[in-house]
């Protein structure tokens, strides 16, 4: 599903030149859970965003379901994430303006989905991750794990292939960490491939695979067997 | 999809609802001030459109030259009014006119109940109802002025004479000279539009001017060629141009004018009816006029506030814009193209837009009545039935959607949504187009400040100036009797008002100090009714051969308070003086070139004519005095003596003592009722006929004191949200700061420098801008005011100081903030 082949990505500005990721080569297939750990400013989040089709790479090879990406334009990169690509972040990214069914509603709306099936989407996708009784709620009424539900309800309400989760569990204590680890094991189970990026080993234990990243590199890549379920 | 972004609009707006106020009701004012102005100006460009043939009717304009014998510059005048008998002349030498009409201004005395009260008459030949279209709503427009016993009222004055509309039939008594006349009510005209040159109360038939005058210059003025008092209207047959009719013209001057037409190099021209309004060369008692440039100036003044108002909203929807970076990555990261982001954005500033110019539309209809009253113009503002105005308001939203929406939607759908991810939020700082733009709002601000108080400060400059003479507590009453009659009743009057306690001098004078007509205003220059005489010289130094006199008694000086530098003033005690005496003001000495006039005999000798000084002698010098307005230099003036001419009197000036000027009226209208039961007691104050002079002047004070209100109000409105906005954006910042020891003057001031810099560039490209302008104004002034520092300083300090408290009423409650609140919501 996803494949790089040195991979690099420098930022410039007047006076300094940064290497946020140097090299990286990485394959992930269809239906891995897959975790990337390392250090603050060691490339996460920036490796995140070029997967996630948010952001070019400066160097290298990017392919993504097939398509070499590396150099789409920000046009291209927008149709293709659609309905393929779902984002779970650490502060959770729910539009306070809108309620917990219009946030969920939001990638069906940009996919032209007809209203009738907007609505069965976005209820059954709520009913799963048990958010049903809180569809007219605004963000600031729902507790930490409630809002990260509703985060993942978003990411899969279009049937993400791919769901990018940055430290899903970040802003959340320990019960309600578990509980998003847990739907994000279960998505997985059902043929999601999750992309996570965590700094906590009992999330990482989620993972099928966990890649560690160090100034830009990858250093290691193991497969764990005993990964919670 | 639209639903959604209506909703996600709506809710924002709501939530933040004093951001949303003031980008609303800001945008709402200005454009509520924008369409109350352009009402104005299209009212003002609209003048005489109602007529149906507008477009061919024409007034009949002459010009004539001279060439000043000692310099020999050329002088031109230009004027409407035409002898009589050129109307007679035109339709027989030239068969191309359809129509001629006639008409003429004057006074007559109206009956009204015991008393007869002076009453603004319009004369015209027969036609006037059919060439200019002032419909009637009750008689016949073809035939209501055939028969000199006629007479046509608007509807107010039916109103005001019968208490009825439906008068015709109806019979009004006036005085003509000295004779009475039953005329009879021939039809009712409609309220005579605001946007009409032309204005009227009541229209009589021509005869009746003739009437009004004086039997010996009856014959004259029907007949003479060389007498003017009636302007000439005429429409063209189809097919004929104006051009035609003016071939014949040179023809006409030679065959009545001889060769003084081509002495005077005489011309005639045709001046069209939609021409009239904004025509200035020509001064005219029946049609009123206005300079072009002040519609043009308002209608910029329109745009200015407006102009405000849009950067406002702009710089808010923009920096509020910037802070949904966030929002809009997420819809991103949701799959939304930056297409329908922009859209988003677009949208949003549309419905904003969009309530603020119905908002907007609202308080026009509201403020109208208060903005007529400080533009001193009645005219027809009807906001909600406007269709142009609505068209004209849906390209302005979308217009403005499209300027204040698109920068920041272009900016925001090419934020990067990878910034989601990052832990760096943007930073808080003002766009610098923004900041642009304040400082635009700021220079515009100033400039309007700095206008307002040089106006302000010209204006008291010119009704507080020492003009020479003394017009408080002078009250001037109007003789309004003819003949001998007059005489009687003023010397009468003045002796005994003399003796009332409260009166310390009371001359009689032969010309008329009154109010002027409605639309004299509109014209500069001329005066409260002093000097209104005037006769031809042959005295080398007198712009246009022309001296102006003024007739008074022996009181005059006194009343007034001007001064006699050298000689003798009138004395009974002396009647050679009366007769054959002048007093000359001191510029009259320096004109003559004389170090000691008194003794001196005007030698004012002409081939084939007298000139009437000639042979007077100057018994006294006066100091100068204003008998002009301000707009005009000092010019020379004669004053005679009443019993020199045979001009009866026509004011009366009584100065009172301290007492109050309402018991002193009092007491003057009872003595005048006792001694001339029959006419009408009509005053002025003669401070308040000095400053009338200026009330253009003073109206465009007061529409410029609003307009800069309005245009600093609405810079400050927006500064007052952006402050919030940009206090709110660096919580963080300041709670970081008052941790480490910053107090609240040092977070205050870090707030309020980044403004308060912003402002100080708007004073300074202000200057040179408002200098400009200001001494452009001035300019029309004789006797004006320099523009010194002072006046800059002092806007630039009222600016900063507006601007500062602004701001920091926003600083001062950030910076007193808890900073472990501040930090805890990062």
């Amino acid at each position: 599903m996803i494949s790089t082949k040195n991979l690099k990505k420098i930022y410039t500005t007047e006076e300094v030149e940064t290497t946020a990721l140097n090299n990286v080569n990485l394959e992930i297939l269809e239906g891995e859970f897959c975790a990337i750990m390392g250090p603050s400013g060691c490339g996460k989040s920036t490796l995140l965003n070029i997967m996630g089709l948010l952001d070019n790479p400066s160097h290298g090879e990017y392919h993504f379901l097939g398509h070499e990406v590396s150099d789409y334009s920000e046009r291209d990169r927008a149709k293709l994430r659609k309905g393929n690509i779902g984002f779970v972040f650490q502060s959770f990214n729910l539009i306070d303006e809108l309620t917990v069914f219009e946030n969920v509603e939001l990638p069906l709306l940009y996919l032209g989905v007809s209203s009738k099936e907007r609505t069965e989407k976005v209820e059954a996708s709520l009913e799963r991750m048990s958010m049903m009784h809180r569809r007219n709620h605004f963000p600031q009424q729902l507790s930490g794990g409630q809002q990260q539900r509703v985060a993942i309800a978003r990411a899969t309400v279009a049937d993400a292939k791919l769901i990018l989760a940055d430290e899903p569990t970040g802003n959340l204590d320990s019960d309600h960490g578990d509980e998003v680890m847990k739907l994000l094991a279960e998505l997985n189970e059902k043929g999601t491939t999750i992309v996570m990026v965590t700094h906590s080993p009992h999330d990482a234990g989620y993972a099928r695979r966990v890649i560690h990243l160090f100034d830009g590199q990858v250093v290691t890549e193991n497969m764990q067997e005993g990964f919670h379920v | 999809m639209f639903k959604n972004y209506l909703k996600i609009a709506f809710r924002n707006l709501w939530k933040h609802k004093i951001d949303s106020a003031i980008s609303i009701g800001g945008l709402a004012v200005g454009l509520a001030c924008c369409i109350l102005l352009l009402f104005y100006v299209r009212f003002e460009w609209t003048f005489d459109n109602f007529h149906e043939n507008e477009e061919q009717i024409y007034r009949i304009t002459d010009q004539t030259q001279s060439s000043d014998p000692d310099t020999g510059e050329i002088q031109i005048r230009k004027s409407v009014i035409h002898p009589y008998p050129l109307g007679a002349a035109l339709e027989s030498s030239f068969p191309g006119i359809d129509q001629l009409v006639q008409i003429s201004n004057g006074q007559i005395y109206l009956r009204e109940g015991e008393e007869f009260v002076t009453q603004r008459a319009t004369f015209a030949t027969p036609g006037f109802f059919r060439m200019f279209t002032f419909p009637l709503l009750y008689g016949d427009k073809e035939t209501a002025l055939s028969d000199p016993g006629n007479i046509v009222l608007t509807e107010e004055t039916a109103l005001r004479l019968f208490g009825s509309r439906q008068v015709v039939g109806e019979t009004v008594v006036v005085r003509l000279h000295q004779d009475l006349y039953t005329l009879t009510v021939s039809g009712v005209a409609e309220t005579v539009p605001a946007n009409s040159s032309i204005r009227f109360e009541m229209v009589l038939p021509f005869e009746n001017f003739f009437r009004n005058e004086h039997p010996d210059q009856q014959e004259t003025m029907r007949e003479s060629w060389w007498v003017g008092f009636s302007e000439t209207w005429l429409t063209l047959k189809e097919g004929t141009s104006p051009e035609h009719l003016k071939a014949v013209f040179p023809s006409l001057l030679t065959t009545h004018f001889g060769e003084m037409a081509e002495r005077q190099n005489m011309e005639l021209g045709l001046q069209a009816l939609n021409e009239v309004y904004f025509d200035q060369d020509y001064s005219s008692a029946i049609t009123g006029s206005t300079n072009r440039l002040y519609s043009m100036i308002l209608a910029g003044i329109a745009l200015v506030i407006l102009a405000i108002a849009g950067m406002n909203f702009m710089s808010l929807s923009l920096t509020r814009a910037w802070r949904r970076g966030h929002e809009m990555g997420i819809r991103k990261a949701a799959g939304a193209h930056a297409r329908q982001i922009r859209f988003q954005l677009l949208g949003e500033v549309a419905v904003t837009c969009g309530i603020a110019f119905l908002l907007g539309m609202v308080i026009a209809e509201i403020a109208n009545p208060l903005f007529q009253q400080i533009t001193g113009r009645t005219f027809r503002v009807d906001v909600m039935n406007d269709p142009m105005l609505w068209l004209w308001l849906a390209g302005m939203v979308l217009l403005v959607t499209l300027i204040t929406g698109g920068y920041p939607a272009l900016k925001m759908s090419r934020r990067k949504a990878s910034l989601l991810f990052s832990s760096r939020q943007s930073a808080a700082r003002i766009p610098r187009f923004v900041n642009g733009l304040i400082c635009l709002q700021f220079v515009l601000a100033i400039v309007f400040i700095i206008v307002t108080f040089t106006m302000n400060r010209q204006m008291r400059y010119v009704l507080n100036k020492d003009l020479g003479f003394s017009a408080e507590q002078v009250i001037a009453i109007e003789v309004n009797i003819e003949g001998e009659d007059a005489s009687r009743v003023a010397g009468l009057f003045s002796e005994q008002a003399r003796m009332l306690p409260d009166v310390a001098q009371v001359s009689v004078i032969g010309s008329t100090y009154r109010s002027f007509p409605d639309h004299v205003p509109f014209q500069r220059g001329y005066g409260i009714g002093m000097g209104t005489w005037q006769t031809s010289t042959t005295l080398p130094g007198f712009e246009n051969g022309i001296i102006t006199f003024e007739i008074v008694d022996e009181h005059y000086l006194e009343t007034l308070g001007i001064e006699l530098l050298s000689g003798r003033n009138f004395s009974s005690d002396r009647p050679g003086d009366l007769g054959n005496g002048v007093l000359v003001n001191q510029t009259f000495a320096e004109v003559m070139g004389w170090e000691h006039p008194v003794g001196e005999v005007l030698d004012d000798k002409a081939e084939g004519w007298t000139p009437s000084l000639d042979g007077k002698e100057v018994i006294g010098v006066v100091g100068d005095f204003h008998f002009k307005p301000l707009f005009e230099q000092m010019r020379p003036i004669v004053l005679q003596h009443l019993q020199t001419r045979d001009i009866p009197p026509q004011t009366i000036l009584v100065k009172t003592g301290s007492v109050s000027l309402s018991e002193a009226v009092n007491r003057l209208t009872d003595l005048w009722n006792r001694i001339a039961p029959e006419e009408a007691f009509n005053y002025h104050f003669l401070d308040e006929l000095v400053a009338l002079q200026y009330l253009e002047e003073q109206r465009w004070e007061s529409i410029m004191r609003f307009s800069t209100f309005m245009a600093v109000a609405l810079a400050c409105f927006g500064l007052f949200g952006l402050a919030a906005l940009v206090a709110q954006g660096r919580t963080k910042e300041i709670g970081i700061r008052k941790i480490l020891g910053a107090g609240v003057a040092q977070i205050v001031a870090l707030l309020n420098k980044d403004f308060l810099k912003l402002v100080f560039a708007g004073f300074v490209i202000a200057i040179p801008i408002a200098w400009y302008v200001m001494n452009r104004w001035l300019e029309d002034f004789a006797y004006r005011i320099e523009i010194g520092p002072g006046v800059f300083l002092l806007a630039g300090a009222v600016a900063v100081l507006i601007a500062f408290a602004t701001v920091s009423w926003q600083s001062v409650r950030a910076a007193v903030a808890d900073p472990v609140d501040s930090l805890r919501t990062e």
